[in-house]
């Protein structure tokens, strides 16, 4: 077991850094496959004379930059002010759901709320007087604020819950009552002890989001500015260019999109060194603090809004999908049809098996590999400290895709599919959304699991006589519920899958999201309405089905009895 | 200065724990609950400071130099808490954990007197820039206690403050409790289950 571990670790990380590599090799001109063999400059030459390289590079710094400090700020103020709460227990019910939602049928569904034609200029329309939509840049604007609240209103949620899992960690009650009886209001106390000790905690989690937030492509082809893009938008765009010498700016554009990435990792840390001496002297002030109550409020508002915001954005998507005439400044629609559906349906078939059959199998492989290394690791908890050492780096490894540009290791494993002529198939994308959907699966598993009692496996065992019997009958059903949501979890990782799908199916795969992103880009936005619906709905639908399993599977208990 | 509460009733899932609770406590005085665990001792405590977890429902009057605290927030009641754990915090350094108890009304160079003063008081001078994780069990219940008195409490509650001691040190420790408690001379309510921590001269209140 431990030794499938490793291979699958090395694996994954051997993919991951070939890919890398692969990339890299082209910005010097070597590129062999398109007959480049000799080393030079000149793709970088072309790439810094590109028009508005500059602007390009701004943008997903700021972009990525701003929304990761916003949603890390948000979800930090949310917990300070949710816990042990009513909203602690309502947001742990919602961020399932939340967190299941595509990003790019969220992206289309806040495109459709903050257009200028859209129900919030519509609503504005009557106090405003308008006969016809503002001439505002609402979406698409050339300071990329739409990309921006979108990153925070994705991220904030994925943020909280991993705040949630951290603060387990630590002795709140303890910190809150020692830090009353110091004589600080509680929400000092969260500030001034809780935040940094946190902080510490999700620190990956948030680079992952930063990562994310500077590299994305499809979000920003909905929402983001067009002229000029962002960065990562541009590098695709010379990926898709017929005219491969493109290939080698792509490349060129792959590499800078990784040293902005470092940029935007050191800036943070730089950041942090600066809080870290400015703010000392405060946190030690005595200051014990004062407007606890404002604060409290403004978190809460800012949770009840992403809420809102979020359910506003799924709802524009219903609506649009059904709309036949809506003309502004309506605040309704004149008439409703099914024709777009009826439109939409015959062409969605394909897509939709296509990315069901890849989401199915995508979540059960990291489902499998998954609880493989975690029951590695929790053996090797008990062996030598090697192995220990070992599990370690594994569990490490696992976070490698998140801690990379998408768009620089993706295309490099592209060049090896292409040579080991596996491009195109659906196979092929299963491999390409495995090395994002493990990551989540992994993460999402390995708190259940470390808490598991594990006497009840040991008296299973001794009952039985058998460790598969044990591990399956006691163990697995025991976490059954948990596993459910990782597999959920899982499909719908990979139902969001935009650039693996990309450049692993060739054009000849496409799911419900390629062809939501696609027609971004100029379809009939009442179609792309029905497609991101249908987006949404896969990943919700399979959260309900798992948690109906789990509920009736644990109402039975069936397998338990016979232990008893 | 003067604690009274008056009429104290306390319950969990609709079990009673304490009910018509009534006592006083006076400058200087010690007075010690006792009694085995889950009894609710230290939750008469966090009712007094008020930090009880929202699962428990209490009511009683109490009154503080003549005052009624029993709505007052937590932090605005004087009411110091010294947990058993003897809580530091690592992301500060031994001399930044006893400043935090400090008030914001004394000055830079008063704060770093008043450091160095309890530094010296623990018998760890010259630990100010020490990471509280190197510290051992008695010098973190040390620096802890004196966190708290630093923040000039009008009562001192103190939780099981010798439970998770060895033999040797809590012995120690007590000593180093009861001297400064002696010197502060304000209302002290301690909660124990052992009746070797008990100081002498002081009452008990069985649970």
């Amino acid at each position: 077991m431990q030794l499938a571990a490793a291979l699958v670790a090395v694996l994954f990380l051997s993919v991951v850094l070939l890919g890398t590599v692969s990339a890299v090799l082209p910005a010097f001109g070597y590129l062999p496959i398109l007959g480049m063999t000799s080393l030079s400059f000149a793709p970088w030459l072309q790439v810094w004379e590109t028009p508005g390289l500059t602007e390009m590079l701004w943008l997903s710094f700021f972009s990525g930059m701003s929304s990761t400090l916003v949603s890390m700020l948000l979800a930090l103020a949310f917990v300070s002010a949710a816990w042990d709460r009513r909203f602690w227990y309502q947001a742990q019910r919602w961020l399932s759901p939340i967190m299941a939602t595509p990003h790019v049928a969220l992206s289309v569904g806040l495109f459709f709320l903050i257009m200028p034609s859209g129900i919030l200029a519509r609503g504005l329309s009557a106090f405003m007087d308008w006969q016809g939509p503002p001439d505002w840049q609402t979406v698409q604007d050339p300071w990329a604020l739409s990309l921006t609240a979108l990153l925070v209103l994705k991220e904030t949620p994925f943020l909280i819950l991993m705040l949630m899992v951290a603060i387990r960690q630590l002795p709140v009650r303890e910190i809150l009552r020692t830090g009353a009886g110091l004589g600080y209001q509680s929400w000092t106390v969260w500030v001034k002890l809780i935040w940094p000790q946190l902080y510490l905690r999700v620190r990956l989690s948030m680079l992952t989001v930063l990562v994310f937030a500077l590299s994305v492509v499809d979000i920003a082809i909905v929402l983001g500015p067009a002229t000029p893009p962002t960065f990562a938008v541009q590098v695709l765009n010379w990926y898709q260019n017929p005219d491969l010498e493109f290939q080698a700016l792509a490349s060129v554009g792959s590499v800078l999109l990784m040293i902005l990435v470092l940029a935007a990792i050191g800036s943070i840390v730089l950041l942090e060194r600066l809080a870290a001496t400015l703010l000392r002297g405060w946190l030690t002030s005595g200051r014990r603090g004062s407007g606890e109550g404002v604060w409290r409020c403004l978190s809460i508002f800012g949770w009840k809004a992403l809420l809102v915001v979020f359910g506003a954005s799924a709802f524009m998507l219903l609506i649009w999908s059904f709309v036949w005439r809506w003309r502004f400044p309506h605040l309704l629609p004149q008439s409703w049809s099914f024709r777009h559906w009826e439109r939409a349906w015959p062409r969605l078939v394909e897509p939709l098996e296509m990315a069901l059959l890849i989401g199915v199998v995508s979540a059960f492989l990291a489902l499998l590999i998954s609880v493989l290394i975690l029951e590695a690791g929790r053996r090797s908890q008990i062996a030598s400290p090697y192995l220990k050492k070992m599990h370690r780096l594994i569990s490490r490894t696992m976070y490698l895709p998140l801690l990379l540009p998408q768009l620089t290791f993706l295309f490099g494993i592209q060049i090896w599919l292409i040579r080991s002529g596996a491009e195109g198939h659906w196979w092929s994308v299963v491999f390409m959304h495995l090395l994002f959907v493990l990551p989540y699966c992994y993460l999402s598993l390995s708190g259940p699991w470390r808490y598991y009692d594990e006497r009840q496996t040991a008296q299973a065992l001794m009952l039985s006589g058998s460790s598969v019997r044990a591990f399956l009958q006691v163990k697995c059903l025991i976490l059954l519920k948990p596993l459910l949501a990782s597999f959920a979890l899982g499909f719908a990782v990979s139902i969001a899958q935009y650039l693996p799908t990309l450049f692993a199916g060739a054009g000849r795969i496409s799911t419900v999201t390629t062809e939501t992103v696609a027609l971004a880009s100029g379809g009939n936005r009442k179609v792309m309405a029905v497609y991101a619906l249908v987006q949404i709905l896969l990943p919700v639908l399979m959260y309900g089905l798992m948690l109906l399993l789990s509920s009736r599977r644990i109402r039975n208990r069936r397998p338990v009895r016979r232990w008893v | 200065m003067k604690l009274e509460v008056k009429k104290l009733s306390l319950s969990v899932a609709g079990k009673s724990l304490v009910s018509d609770l009534s006592f006083t406590v006076s400058e200087g005085q010690v007075l010690v609950f006792m009694g085995p665990s889950g009894c609710g001792k230290s939750s008469i405590l966090d009712v007094l400071c008020g930090t009880l977890a929202r699962n428990f429902q209490s009511s009683g009057t109490i009154i503080l130099d003549n005052k009624n605290i029993t709505h007052t927030p937590s932090h605005q009641r004087g009411i110091a808490l010294q947990p058993q754990d003897h809580l530091l915090f690592p992301h500060l350094s031994v001399g930044e954990n006893l400043a935090f108890g400090i008030p914001s009304s004394y000055s830079r160079s008063q704060r770093k007197q008043k450091i160095e003063q309890a530094l010296n008081e623990c018998q760890l001078p010259g630990f100010d820039k020490n990471n509280p994780l190197t510290l051992s069990g008695g010098q973190r219940a040390r620096i802890s206690l004196m966190r708290t008195l630093l923040s000039q409490p009008k009562v001192l509650l103190l939780d099981e403050p010798f439970s998770k001691l060895d033999q040797a040190l809590r012995q120690q420790f007590r000593e180093f409790v009861f001297q400064r408690v002696s010197e502060l001379s304000i209302p002290v309510i301690m909660v124990t289950h052992d009746s070797a921590d008990i100081p002498d001269a002081s009452e008990i209140i069985k649970l």
